[in-house]
């Protein structure tokens, strides 16, 4: 069984085909990257995943189990950190985290333990009272992941998480990402750093205009092009398809 | 069942938490309609005495501030949360449709139905009015709240600005409410008026409300049972289907 397991995915905005007829899957306990660039389809892919996107044409598996008709399910097993941030402007971090797990039957006293390890292991214990806009873009961030973490998903999916923080506290986050991997936690990561996935990712798959353009272990792909950075490989791949 | 009871503890909270911007309000504009229709004007729109005119207005505010509330809640909190994008984290949760749609439908029941208590107390300083029958109004009170909360989430879904938000509560709810008798019995007004009248769903609910609380009626409570069983039915469907495709919630 995959952990993500997409077979003829097709997502349409209108007329607009932003995911076209793609196949993909993910085994567990994978750290797999998904590239591409702007527009290609990743985000989109991944709200189909989570629900945040009505399906278009095709199957997705989370586990075995089926995004749509086996929604509530699916969505215990995913933790999402988006690529656009939406907090509720009135709530403090703590209650964030409280009420999030609450949506998902975690009881009161179980969510707070649980919010405040995670907000202490993210180095914000101290902005628990704080609303939304008392914080920092990598505080925020900091919010989102955990706040994707507190059901304890299986797996976790991250929508260019880094995009904006400084090199520590990107540094910080890996290590802790890292780790959860290594525990079990399947990581699907899109990002626009390639240094990131290169040094992270097992699996990467290139996504370009709604297709997956590509698909390799990052070692062997690094291999094929004669240890070149993936930077570069990215590029004259992403480039031939234009 | 956690999930359930904490989205309809999200959605009574932010009620509860800022009084001054959602109890207080009703508590001066219903005292003000008691004292301007009840007290002052009171012996001049009604055939009876000044007291059975205030026993006759005082079910028609409850309904008034009951529909208000009703509607306003659910409408507020999905645009809101639409708008911010923050009803994301609801929807990548493991709550099911049919749970969203009764948290926001409950969550505007609660609100609706303090407002109506509020409104009845500060009624008793003017004038008391008990429960005829209990029956009657639970279940006048209860489904026209849920078929406003229905019309909140439709609204609350629907609405790209914030300015639509108030057109069916500015243009459409008001005036049914004004012209559905809460002031006036369809005695004392012209007979052209008491025709439409008729025609007015919102008249059925506030007679029937009135009933139960005053044992007087000038409509068939039966038919306002239907109308409000009918209503709430087919509204509550609607929702839950509608939360089901996504409608509005996702892309
Ligand atoms: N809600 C939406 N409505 C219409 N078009 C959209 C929507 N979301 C994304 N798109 C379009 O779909 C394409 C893929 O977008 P996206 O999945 O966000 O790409 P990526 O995450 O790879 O940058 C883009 O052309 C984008 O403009
Ligand atoms: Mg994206």
């Amino acid at each position: 069984m995959y952990a993500i397991e997409i077979t003829g995915l097709t997502k349409k905005y209108g007329s607009f085909t932003a995911v076209n007829n793609l196949s993909l899957s993910i085994p567990k306990g994978m750290f797999y990257g998904l590239l591409g660039p702007n527009g290609a389809g990743k985000s989109s892919t991944i709200h189909c995943i989570t629900g945040l996107a009505n399906i278009t044409q095709g199957t997705i598996k989370v586990l075995g189990k089926d995004v749509v008709t086996d929604y509530q399910e699916a969505r215990k097993l995913v933790g999402l950190s988006q690529q656009d941030i939406h907090i509720d402007p009135y709530f403090t971090m703590d209650q964030v985290l409280v009420y999030q797990a609450g949506y998902f039957g975690i009881p009161a006293g179980e969510a707070k333990k649980r919010a405040e390890k995670l907000l202490k292991q993210f180095g914000v214990w101290e902005k628990r009272n704080e609303i939304y806009r008392k914080l920092s873009g990598g505080m925020k961030r900091k919010v989102e992941i955990a706040k994707a973490l507190i059901h304890k998903p299986k797996i976790l999916i991250l929508d260019e998480p880094t995009a904006g923080l400084d090199v520590q506290t990107r540094k910080d986050l890996w290590e802790f990402i890292r780790e959860q991997n290594k525990q079990g936690l399947t990581v699907i990561l899109t990002t626009h750093y390639l240094e990131e996935a290169e040094a992270l990712c097992e699996k990467i798959g290139i996504i370009t205009e709604g297709k997956l353009h590509i698909e390799a272990n990052t070692q062997e792909l690094k291999k094929q092009h004669k240890n070149k950075k993936l930077e570069e490989i990215f590029l004259s791949l992403t480039e031939k398809k234009q | 069942m956690i999930g359930f009871w904490t989205l309809i503890k999200r959605e009574t909270m932010r009620f509860f938490q800022v009084p001054n911007n959602t109890i207080l309000p009703v508590l001066v504009s219903t005292a003000l309609y008691f004292i301007i229709f009840g007290v002052a004007l009171g012996e001049r729109i009604s055939t009876g005495s000044p007291e059975e005119y205030l026993i006759f207005l005082i079910p028609g505010l409850i309904m008034m501030n009951m529909i208000s509330g009703a509607f306003s809640n659910p409408s507020g909190s999905l645009f809101v949360s639409r708008l911010l994008g923050y009803i994301n984290d609801v929807l990548l949760s493991s709550l099911s449709y049919k749970e969203i749609v009764s948290a926001y439908i409950i969550g505007g029941v609660i609100r609706g139905i303090v407002l109506g208590i509020i409104t009845w107390i500060t009624g008793l300083f003017f004038a008391t009015v008990g429960i005829h029958h209990l029956g009657w109004f639970l279940l006048y009170s209860i489904l026209t709240c849920v078929v406003f909360a229905c019309l909140g989430i439709l609204i609350g879904l629907y609405a790209e600005r914030n300015d639509t938000l108030n057109i069916p509560r500015n243009f459409v709810i008001t005036p049914l409410v004004f012209l559905g008798g809460v002031f006036y019995s369809l005695e004392v007004i012209p007979e052209t008026l008491r025709q439409i009248t008729l025609y007015n769903p919102l008249f059925y609910m506030i007679n029937g409300l009135r009933y139960s609380m005053t044992g007087t009626a000038e409509a068939s409570i039966w038919l306002g049972a239907i109308l409000l069983i009918a209503l709430s039915t087919v509204l509550i469907l609607l929702c839950t289907y509608l939360f089901k495709i996504g409608w509005k919630l996702r892309s």
